[in-house]
């Protein structure tokens, strides 16, 4: 999401920002009144003709014409003549800038018409004789729209604002304050929902099927809350799909009871009546009967552990003593096949949650530890607080068997339902393969969550960890 | 010889109740069977029967109910059938004073053995089976139990135990002091073997020290040992001893 936010920020800003610096050097470039070539000669005749007659007045009235058709021309022409003499000095008095003077000087070198870029505008020179002989400067403003408004010819001419960076690095910097601005706003408005969108998604995967993100997305008339909408749809029917197929599952686990119930009675009644002949055959049907029911009995465990997370009462529990009760019954059962269950290691620790949730979760880890540990070896149960860091805890119920362990790529598909390691010998020892199944399930219920690892020296562990609460 | 064992059976399954009753009835059982709970209180409260096996889910008034109201006006053993994995199902059964549960689906033989433990232990109680009732009060502490009318006194107060309560209680009893481990709790109470993950007896010992306080005299009166079984607090001070066969 950050990156999604990231990249539209970046990106809009960049363009925005490379749009606006085009825009501010182009502008500025066209701004500046450069002379055309065709308009050189047009302006240097101009000059030319505007100084004969203002030479011609001068040097026949003197000062006071001078300035009289001066006036005049600068009015006709709707600029500001001045007119040098050979010692630089403007005729009437006038005070000019010191690029003016510059270019005036460049004036009488050449001649040619000279010009200049000033910060008021483009001025124009010209060396011109008198009839007299007398070597003058005429110097002007070129009107505007007379020098034109062509894109600079060569590409030095087109980095002529280098000669200005102050003022360019200030407008630059505007465009992109603004521009970042904006496309901020932007990108928290179209990745705001998108957002939003992502944490509801996370939750129905994660079970909360109650999840709906229009009250938050859709008042924005868009297709992101259309999306939302969609979204709200689609968490309904997946929902009203679940809930049918767990109901569903519960159902007919409730009602194949029923019928097994009454094939047991049967069994019974066949036992009575048959010889014992028949003992092997009954013994194998009583098995599978038995099996069928403990598959029935953990179907529904599971069912109800993903139906409703409401439906289990929290309390506190003493973990230790569910741990130290599991343990014993499970040594009880192993002892018949030759293992053990120890409880190598516990501290007292009591959680909130539900007991018999957390007794299946843990009875079924151990109870599957018991079934893979090799003939003549031990069962290792501890329980301890494990400090994870940032001030949080857990408890953690370690089960570790001897046994041959899980090849590794199996590990994640461990806690699916039905998901089996070994086929053939997964049967021989029994298991319905929800066991692990329901653990994690529980766990989760918790808020906690099921390690299981092969561990180094050989053997399998399974941690459950617990979130000690406050 | 004693009259044939009347059984009530309350299952909603009438084809289960059929079978069931001609499988007890070749184990020397007389049936009866009523498919709802209000059919079965009133049957289980007519006197006509020497054990009642309830099952938990009935329509109408369900099991727990059914049994609320038998117990109420009667000490009939009853026997619950539970849906198996329900836990909770079995605690409010044995709470509410059920004698015994069995899980369903169930094997016809467990059936029979757990009828014949809750009877051989009703009479006994009732002083009708081997042991005639000779015995004495037995008191520890401030406990009383009077086997005449299996009533027991705490501090002179009566206090209401089911009939498998009084026997969890007899045997903690009789051996206050040391442990008894929970093996021979539920061989000598459930006469039955022990297996693991049924925790029926430490439900019933929850219930005794719910109803009879959980101190006794500063110590705490029925204490659990690790791994073991429970032992009942030994009075130190002696006052009131042991008495009877101990």
């Amino acid at each position: 999401m950050r990156t999604l936010y990231l990249k539209i920020f970046v990106w809009f800003w960049l363009a925005m920002v490379l749009v606006g610096s085009v825009f501010v050097i182009s502008a500025a470039t066209l701004m500046r009144q450069d002379v055309s070539d065709e308009l050189r000669p047009m302006i240097g005749g101009g000059l030319v003709m505007m100084a004969n007659r203002a030479i011609e007045v001068y040097e026949r009235d003197g000062i006071e014409a001078l300035d009289e058709v001066m006036r005049e021309l600068a009015r006709r022409t709707r600029s500001t003549p001045f007119l040098f003499g050979e010692q630089l000095e403007e005729l009437r008095g006038r005070e000019v800038s010191d690029a003016a003077r510059d270019l005036v000087t460049r004036a009488f070198e050449t001649d040619e018409t000279v010009f200049a870029q000033t910060r008021r505008g483009q001025l124009a020179a010209r060396l011109v004789e008198g009839p007299a002989g007398g070597r003058y400067v005429i110097l002007s403003q070129i009107p505007q729209g007379r020098s034109g408004r062509r894109p600079p010819r060569t590409l030095s001419s087109f980095f002529f604002w280098l000669d200005e960076p102050r003022e360019v690095l200030i407008l630059l910097l505007a465009v992109a304050a603004t521009s970042g601005v904006v496309c901020y706003g932007l990108a928290r408005y179209l990745v705001a929902p998108v957002q939003k969108l992502r944490e509801a998604t996370r939750s129905l995967s994660g079970g909360d099927l109650g999840v709906r993100v229009g009250p938050a997305v859709g008042k924005r008339h868009d297709e992101l809350s259309d999306l939302a909408h969609d979204f709200d749809f689609m968490a309904e029917r997946v929902g009203l799909l679940v809930t049918t197929q767990r109901q569903l599952l519960s159902d007919i686990s409730h009602e194949l009871r029923s019928p097994l119930a009454r094939l047991n009675v049967a069994l019974g009644l066949a036992r009575q009546r048959a010889g014992a002949g028949a003992n092997d055959a009954l013994d194998r049907i009583e098995r599978e009967a038995e099996r069928l029911n403990e598959l029935i009995g953990q179907l529904l465990v599971l069912a109800r552990l993903e139906e409703d997370m409401d439906a289990h009462e929290s309390t506190p529990v003493n973990l230790a003593r569910i741990v130290d009760e599991i343990a014993s019954d499970a040594d009880f059962e192993a002892r018949s096949g030759n293992r053990t269950v120890r409880v190598t290691a516990s501290e007292p620790v009591t959680i909130a949650g539900n007991e018999g949730l957390l007794r299946s979760a843990i009875e079924n880890v151990v109870r599957n530890a018991v079934r893979y540990t090799n003939e003549g070896t031990e069962v290792e149960v501890s329980l301890e607080k494990r400090d994870l860091g940032e001030g949080q805890s857990v408890s953690v119920v370690r089960v570790r068997d001897h046994g041959p362990g899980v090849p590794p790529e199996a590990l994640e598909d461990l806690f699916r339902p039905f998901y089996r390691v070994a086929d053939a010998r997964e049967r021989k020892t029994g298991g319905t393969g929800l066991g692990l199944a329901i653990s994690e399930r529980a766990v989760r219920w918790h808020g906690g969550s099921l390690a299981a690892e092969n561990a180094a020296d050989g053997g399998f562990v399974v941690e459950l960890l617990l979130p000690l609460g406050e | 010889m004693r009259p044939m064992d009347q059984v009530l059976i309350v299952d909603d399954d009438v084809e289960l109740c059929e079978l069931v009753g001609e499988y007890l009835k070749s184990e020397g059982f007389e049936i009866e069977a009523v498919d709802n709970g209000d059919a079965g209180v009133e049957r289980a409260l007519s006197g006509d029967h020497s054990l009642v096996v309830l099952d938990v889910m009935l329509p109408g008034i369900n099991g727990f109910e059914a049994l609320r109201r038998i117990r109420a006006k009667s000490q009939i053993p009853v026997l619950m059938l539970t849906a198996r994995g329900e836990d909770v199902d079995r605690i409010v059964g044995l709470e509410i004073g059920a004698d015994d549960y069995l899980p369903k689906p169930f094997n016809p033989r467990e059936l029979v053995a757990r009828i014949h433990a809750i009877l051989r232990r009703a009479r006994s109680g009732a002083g009708e089976g081997v042991a005639p009732s000779v015995r004495e009060p037995l008191s520890v502490g401030d406990v009383e139990m009077d086997f005449g009318t299996r009533g027991v006194n705490r501090g002179g107060e009566e206090v209401r135990l089911t009939a498998m309560e009084f026997d969890v209680l007899e045997v903690l009893l009789r051996s206050a002091g040391q442990v008894v481990s929970r093996e021979d709790l539920v061989r000598q109470v459930l006469g039955r073997i022990y297996s693991p993950y049924d925790r029926s007896i430490d439900v019933h010992v929850s219930n005794l020290r719910k109803k009879l306080g959980h101190e006794v005299g500063g110590k705490e009166r029925i204490k659990a040992i690790r791994q073991v079984g429970y032992l009942y607090a030994h009075p130190s001070e002696g006052e009131g001893g042991e008495q009877g066969d101990g």
